[in-house]
């Protein structure tokens, strides 16, 4: 109840509003996706107190989720990667001239799925954070090492890659002040380094710059095909369509939610693992991916779970569930706040704050996601060639505007440049940002693990918990070599 | 392209590697150094792109001449997207001296007009929207101290 009252205050409220309305536009327009949107939009809170900027960035990050779906139902081009199976089914209704029923269909589910999400991350993130209070640094070291390979391992096509990928961020994340000895590392004789590398040009220029760089050499324009009106009453669903989507989605929006909870999974494999089991289990399993609204359902409700069961190891633990809830880590630490198990007792007004302002956020969600129905088809016409110049001054500005630096600047275009270049060859960028961020927790909790145990490495298999991590991370690292090897012999045998 | 980039990122490792061990120190009195974690890490990185080297100079070899023509395909399309990074240096030079205002407002205007052939007008409203809510958002309401231009803003 104390949570309400701090997220009821007019400007917590208003945060929420404005975050969830400018997560739907940005989630909207194709290609652009949460990570980018948070990112460019956090300079906006700085001035903010940390409540109402992180209800803000918060808002903007469920509010994406609910804007995905639009460019892919109606564009067949996901707004961001969760709603790839959205498009599925959303696309094909709507070449049936039934994309309001489609667009509508997204919006309730993710109203359900979001509600899971987050009457589970009231009930379990304080369990988890009571969890995370036993954590010495050798659990907390091997709990962060774990989520490292994870997170390289879940996200991209190509383990290895991932891998590659988590390394460079961490790599990255020792330029600067070394928080232990107080010697500077890494920093090329710059004095621009020495404070190591700025977190908010680096996560505008890898998200929101490479963008630009990736809509100029697809020089492809969208295209809104077979709409020409969206209206809200032909839009609503009728009581037999919303009992057909209803289970699926809870029954989703379950799922979703636990694969949001582990690091690295985030709201894209929630959604990806909800069709399949719809594809196993569902009523409609042999329709789906033909237009049928319970594809679309399954995988927004999956998604807008996700992606609220990733603030539960983010608040909890202090580890983020996806490259989105890696900017609100960096966005938290920038206003001085440490998430992890003691943000629950330390600061509640903040934790319940932010956990209270979702259940009004989400309301808002499904209100707005409504009400822009109409506008949409006009607003995703809105061409590539006016979006480049638009988020190039935002990156600009933005990076900027953190420091006071021109230095932050030149940051965000290498980082941008360097990010393009990686995602062309299939290195996904998440895992950098993931790693940079977690990375200085981790040598802190490692080296303070050894010298407690006198240098000895005996000290991470002493207790249950670590060694029981540590056993899961090696297996992680190799399954991709056990699996090769059996590729191997298959293929020798043949 | 592959074989470059991880080419580079097997040589960074190196680096961070040498500079661990040798000038941070990876282990000193029973304790951890400075050049710890990043000597163990850019180790790993290190294996995981030889293999990925290794992987890709099997490729080439394998589709040798297929391959030759088709770099030379790449590397021109590869450059496309340094336009914007060209574009983005040469506005940071602006910002630096022109200030915020001008400056937000030549970077949209003269790529709307001259990269995105948007009409004059258009191009017009659609910058000058821009900068005013940049300025709004970010001079007015942020209070960014931004370097500013001898208009005073």
């Amino acid at each position: 109840m104390q949570g309400f009252s701090v997220a009821f205050t007019f400007s917590n409220a208003m945060a929420a509003f404005i975050g969830a309305l400018l997560g739907i536009v940005v989630g909207a327009m194709p290609g652009i996706g949460a990570a980018a949107g948070v990112s460019m939009l956090l300079p906006m809170t700085f001035k903010m107190n940390p409540t109402a900027g992180i209800i803000m960035l918060a808002g903007i990050y469920y509010g994406n989720m609910y804007g995905g779906a639009y460019s892919a139902t109606l564009l067949n081009i996901p707004g961001d990667t969760p709603a790839v199976v959205t498009a599925l089914d959303g696309y094909q209704l709507t070449l049936k001239g039934k994309a309001g029923k489609s667009l509508a269909t997204g919006n309730y589910a993710s109203f359900i799925g979001g509600s899971i999400g987050i009457v589970f991350l009231t009930i379990f993130g304080p369990l988890l954070a009571e969890i995370g209070l036993k954590f010495g640094p050798a659990e907390v070291a091997a709990l962060i090492f774990l989520a490292l390979t994870s997170i390289g391992w879940l996200l991209g096509d190509d383990p290895v890659k991932g891998l590659v990928a988590a390394c460079l961020g961490i790599l990255l994340s020792t330029i600067g002040i070394d928080g232990a000895s107080g010697n500077a590392r890494y920093n090329f004789g710059s004095l621009n380094l020495i404070g190591g590398i700025t977190f908010v040009p680096l996560v505008i220029g890898m998200f929101g710059f490479s963008q630009v760089l990736e809509m100029i050499s697809d020089s492809k324009e969208f295209k809104v095909d077979g709409v020409k009106k969206l209206s809200i009453r032909e839009s609503m669903l009728s009581w037999a369509e919303f009992k057909e989507i209803f289970w699926p989605s809870v029954r989703s929006g379950v799922l979703g939610n636990f694969i949001g909870f582990l690091p690295g999974a985030g709201a894209t494999t929630g959604s990806f693992l909800a069709y399949i089991l719809e594809k196993r289990i569902g009523k409609k399993r042999h329709t789906l991916g033909t237009g049928e609204i319970t594809g679309v359902a399954v995988s927004e409700a999956a998604n807008n779970a996700g992606a609220v069961g990733s603030f539960a190891p983010l608040l909890s633990l202090g580890i983020p569930g996806s490259s989105t809830s890696a900017v609100l880590l960096g966005g938290l630490m920038m206003w001085g706040l440490r998430p992890g198990p003691l943000l629950f007792e330390s600061n509640p007004d903040f934790v319940w704050g932010l956990i209270s302002s979702m259940y009004f956020g989400n309301i808002l969600c499904l209100v707005a996601g409504m009400a822009v129905l109409p506008f949409l088809v006009s607003f995703l016409k809105i061409s590539k060639r006016v979006m480049i110049p638009i988020i190039m001054v935002i990156c600009l500005v933005g990076s900027y505007a953190v420091g006071n630096s021109i230095f932050d600047m030149g940051i965000m275009v290498v980082a941008g440049v360097v990010a393009f270049y990686l995602k062309k060859q299939a290195f996904p960028s998440s895992p950098v940002l993931l790693a940079f961020v977690l990375a200085p927790r981790l040598e802190v909790s490692m080296r303070q693990a050894l010298s407690i145990s006198q240098g000895s490495l005996w000290v991470f298999f002493e207790k249950p918990i670590s060694a029981v991590i540590l056993i899961c991370t090696f297996a992680l690292l190799l399954f991709p070599v056990i699996q090769k090897l059996i590729a191997f012999s298959k293929a020798r045998k043949n | 392209m592959e074989l470059a980039i991880n080419l580079i990122i097997f040589l960074l490792a190196g680096y961070w590697c040498q500079q661990g061990l040798m000038v941070y120190s990876f282990w000193n009195k029973n304790q951890p150094g400075s050049g710890f974690i990043p000597v163990i890490f850019s180790v790993i990185l290190m294996a995981f792109t030889l293999m990925l080297i290794l992987k890709e100079i099997r490729k080439i070899l394998k589709n040798r001449s297929h391959e030759t023509r088709q770099a030379t395909v790449l590397s021109l399309s590869d450059l496309r997207p340094l336009l914007p990074v060209v574009y983005t240096l040469a506005a940071i030079v602006v910002f630096r001296f022109a200030g915020v205002v001008v400056s937000m407002f030549l970077t949209s205007f003269v790529w709307l007009l001259c990269i995105s052939k948007v009409r004059l007008a258009k191009s017009l409203i659609i910058s000058v929207i821009l900068t005013l809510m940049v300025y709004l958002i970010f001079v007015m309401w942020l209070r960014i101290p931004f370097p500013r231009s001898i208009f005073g803003f």
